[in-house]
């Protein structure tokens, strides 16, 4: 098993992997130091509505006057806020179910897998739509949503990987040695899902920060004034023609988050399992 | 004779054949078949036999790392098959596993110490001081450099592993090990290393041994009594030196003629066995070795013989030895 | 060219990046292979035994290589070449061909996805212009020759409806369909139980008296060896350590290393304590001594096989060794 160290130095050593890696960490910079870096506040009037790009107003303003640039900022504090909470509850929630699914098998087995199966079947931001639905709407409960959606995709993994250890041999000797169950559990059974469950981590991040877009723009995520990128495209679409800089900085943005989290998954999946490259 | 320690009587093990969409059993491996013998103290028994004639399910069976289909196991006296799953892992402290690859066995992110302190921390509670005495002193048993305890057991070779793998298989000082082909993983140079370490450690521990092993070579030199399985059935079970000077079973009598000549210039005259062993999963009816016999009589193909039992506890299951 | 097969001072390359220098996993090994011999080579894991025959085929690939100042010379049916020499095509047209190979795990080296009949197919198309017809009759008359009982009916099975011992029949039969000149076997039977194993031995035995091919064994099994082979090489850590005919190498054992094989061979069947066996561990490539590369482990080490390496010389006619003990003996 490769360290921590290790992982990162490989990581680094991958063209891929660093453009990834230093993606990442440039848009936690912004979205941290949002406040310190944006020009104006997010949420005030601060010019002529709908100003092209300038020297003052670096991605123009848009259709209330508000800067573009500052809006854009801290609404990377909003992608980032959900995409890591939401996966942080998918991530654990999908981490105990698939523990129990993948060791003791059988009927709990089924139940939870025919759960995540149905949940599965719907695509995924009309499930989210509708727990929102059910939920209310506000950054919370978007946050819950996309969570749940993103369940199953961490069960069938930890599952898969779970089912897989426990035909190892030293898991078996561990067992015939006498070991307790939530031990073997622990110390020989889950560090085998840990490589799987990472690059599963990093890809959910940006399908997460996807979803909040897609629902804010469907006005169901982030409520206004909060700033989000999906928001922002949302209320830009009727602007499109008279102000584009409304539209294209917000997709750009989106895209390029989307883009360097799937770069650092997919070069993070080649250093952590190599066995899984395709 | 030294007091029986291990007794399995009619121990049957099936496997199901899971099919169709509902996932119901749809046939049986019968991978173990009405198995019945004993291991004295300090004795090792050996089981021999090609693969998938059972004998590592077997061995797996009786410590019920397989849950057997019916039968009984005893040991020391207490029925195994009783025990609620708490009260058999606590039992394990007695009865251990070697495993036959020393590469997939032991658990790549422990270090030769964490591997040796587990079985400790499980069993027994111990202080650091006494969970290192015990850990010195099997370390030495067993012949491993005490300066290679924070080592990772990819850092070792393979008979090293082994012998990391058997430390940590008696550091609870059991007195049954089952040995799953303990050295066919390992090369010729260093199989008489490990099977001397067993050996020795048998004496000083006062262990006894269920020795599974394919190599005739090496089961007739550490076993006091052996039993010839084929397609889940024992056939034939005595003393080692019995079996093998006068093999009664056919099947025995192949097996034994099969092994490759010690010297080129020794002439061998081979009983050659025709085919392959039936599958599990469809046993012929009446004796298992039927098809294949030589001297297969209309009998063989309707009923199983009975154990026949000759001089000095020399067992067969043959028709032709039908009085 | 008096054989069919002459290795000279085979040397395989590990390449371990540019920092660090290329380690040597075998070198100065040389072989005659003659014309329907059967050579056997035996040795531990490890030892080189494999990667040597792999060189023969072309087989080697990053970060493996061998080394230029190789030359294996084979007498192929256009005449003599160089199989180092020979580009990817040239290579295609003899492996397979003239040179073919068995491997330990039959099950592994064929493909699930096609029936045998493809499998078979496949070696013939690529060097016959037979049509399909005539491919049929050979892969049936093939199978029959290795004995396989139904053949019409296996030839249309895939690979996981056969057993092991079938399988390795029908690799065999993949091997010898184009009726080559050299056999590589790589421990043929290892994954095999012992009845099996003594089937498929025999029948090599016979197919190599009826097909003229000359054979090269790998195995760590000296029973096999002794069922099979006329000449041997004894491997040990990338080199040959002792070369011999059958009988002389188990009658008049030479090397230290070879003895304590046959030793703790042997006193595995005779009931005496204890069990004879080799101290130590093998060494592994890149960490050999200077000196004899078996030093560390033998019983008869001096201090002048701590230091220097000794050469392979004739102890006895046909009989090579590398040990300074009998090279000491024969000096005096």
């Amino acid at each position: 098993m490769k360290g921590l160290r290790q992982v990162f130095r490989e990581l680094v050593k991958d063209p891929m992997g660093r453009i990834g890696l230093i993606g990442v960490l440039l848009l936690i910079l912004l979205a941290v130091f949002a406040p310190l870096l944006a020009h104006y506040s997010p949420e005030k009037m601060v010019s002529m509505p709908k100003a092209a790009p300038n020297q003052q107003f670096w991605f123009g303003t848009d259709n209330y006057g508000r800067d573009i640039y500052s809006r854009i900022l801290y609404g990377a504090r909003v992608s980032l806020e959900v995409g890591l909470i939401s996966v942080g509850i998918a991530a654990s929630i999908g981490f105990i179910l698939g523990i129990i699914a993948g060791y003791f098998e059988g009927r709990i087995d089924r139940i939870i897998m025919c759960i995540m199966d149905i949940l599965f079947a719907f695509p995924s931001i009309l499930l989210a739509i509708f727990i929102t639905a059910v939920l209310g709407r506000g950054i919370e409960n978007t946050m819950i949503a996309i969570g749940i959606v993103n369940i199953p995709v961490f069960v069938r993994t930890v599952r898969a990987s779970v089912i897989s250890a426990k035909g190892l041999e030293y898991v078996q000797n561990a067992k015939s040695i006498g070991v307790k169950t939530f031990p073997l559990l622990m110390r020989h059974i889950a560090p085998n899902t840990i490589a799987p469950f990472t690059v599963q981590a990093t890809l959910a991040l940006s399908s997460a920060i996807l979803t909040e877009a897609s629902m804010s723009f469907l006005g169901l995520g982030i409520q206004p004034p909060d700033p989000s990128w999906g928001s922002m495209l949302s209320e830009a679409r009727a602007f499109m023609e008279q102000a584009p800089w409304m539209v294209i900085f917000p997709i750009l943005f989106i895209v390029i988050t989307i883009l360097i989290f799937n770069i650092l998954g997919d070069s993070l999946r080649d250093v952590l399992d190599p066995k899984l490259k395709t | 004779m030294n007091k029986t320690l291990v007794d399995v009587e009619h121990l049957v093990t099936y496997f199901p054949i899971m099919g169709g969409i509902i996932r119901k059993a749809v046939g049986q491996v019968h991978a173990v078949e009405d198995v019945s013998f004993s291991i004295c103290e300090q004795e090792t028994f050996s089981l021999v036999g090609e693969s998938g004639c059972g004998k590592s399910t077997t061995g797996r069976s009786i410590l019920r790392l397989i849950e057997p289909t019916s039968g009984k196991v005893f040991f020391d006296g207490t029925d195994l098959s009783t025990l609620s799953p708490e009260e058999m892992r606590r039992k394990r402290k007695n009865m251990q596993l070697i495993f036959q690859n020393p590469y997939a066995s032991l658990n790549p992110r422990m270090s030769v110490r964490r591997l040796l302190e587990e079985p400790l921390s499980v069993h027994m509670k111990m202080s650091q001081t006494q969970m290192d005495r015990e850990v010195q002193w099997i370390t030495e048993a067993v012949g491993l450099n005490p300066e290679q305890l924070d080592r990772y057991p990819h850092q070792f070779s393979g008979g090293q592993r082994q012998r990391i793998a058997i430390a940590r298989a008696l550091i609870t000082k059991p007195q049954f090990v089952v040995a799953d082909e303990p050295v066919s993983a390992l090369d010729v140079s260093i199989q008489s290393q490990i099977l001397n370490l067993l050996m020795d450690l048998q004496r000083e521990l006062r262990l006894s041994y269920l020795f599974i092993s394919h190599d005739l070579h090496v089961v007739r030199r550490i076993s006091s009594r052996i039993g010839v399985m084929y397609l889940g059935r024992i056939v034939e079970t005595g003393k080692t030196e019995s079996v093998y000077s006068t093999p009664l079973h056919p099947y025995t009598k192949a097996l034994l003629s099969a092994i490759p000549k010690e010297d080129p210039a020794e002439t061998k005259e081979r009983i050659r066995l025709e085919g392959d062993v039936p599958s599990p999963a469809n046993p012929p009816s009446g004796c298992p070795f039927h098809n294949r016999c030589k001297s297969c009589m209309p009998v063989c193909r309707q009923t199983m013989p009975d154990a026949k039992t000759l001089e000095d506890g020399h067992t067969v299951y043959c028709h032709l030895y039908d009085t | 060219m008096n054989h069919l097969l002459e290795m000279r001072n085979l040397a395989i390359n590990l390449y371990r990046g540019k920092k660090q220098p290329q380690v040597k996993l075998c070198e100065g090994i040389n072989l005659d292979i003659k014309v329907r011999q059967n050579f056997g080579i035996v040795g531990e894991s490890g030892c080189g035994k494999s990667i040597t025959c792999s060189s023969i085929m072309g087989l080697l690939s990053y970060p493996l290589s061998v080394d230029p100042s190789t030359s294996i010379r084979f007498a192929s049916n256009d005449g003599e070449v160089d199989l180092t020499r020979l580009s990817a095509s040239q290579m295609r047209r003899i492996r397979g061909k003239e040179i073919s190979m068995i491997f330990q795990e039959p099950m592994t080296a064929l493909d699930p996805m096609y029936t045998i009949e493809s499998q078979i197919n496949e070696a013939l198309s690529f060097h016959t212009s037979l049509n399909r017809q005539e491919m049929h009759v050979a892969a049936l008359a093939m199978l029959e020759k290795v004995k396989i009982p139904r053949p019409d009916q296996i030839l249309s099975d895939y690979p996981h409806h056969l057993s092991g011992g079938m399988l390795q029949r029908v690799m065999i039969a993949i091997a010898l369909i184009n009726n080559p000149r050299l056999l590589i076997a790589d421990e043929p039977t290892t994954a095999l139980d012992v009845t099996i194993q003594a089937q498929i031995l025999d029948l090599m035995n016979e197919l190599r008296e009826s097909y003229n091919t000359s054979v090269i064994m790998i195995t760590h099994d000296l029973g096999v060896i002794a069922e099979t082979c006329e000449m041997v090489a004894v491997f040990y850590a990338g080199q040959i350590v002792e070369q011999a005919e059958i009988n002389e190498l188990f009658h008049a054992t030479a090397h230290p290393y070879t003895k304590g094989l046959l030793k703790s061979v042997t006193s595995l069947g005779k009931v005496s304590e204890p069990l004879y066996s080799i101290a130590g561990a093998v060494p592994t490539a890149g960490a050999f001594s200077k000196g004899c590369r078996f030093h560390d482990r033998c019983i008869a080490c001096t201090e002048k096989c701590r230091t220097s390496m000794p050469e392979l010389t004739e102890v006895a006619p046909g009989h090579l060794c590398r040990c300074w003990l009998n090279q000491e003996a024969n000096n005096a």
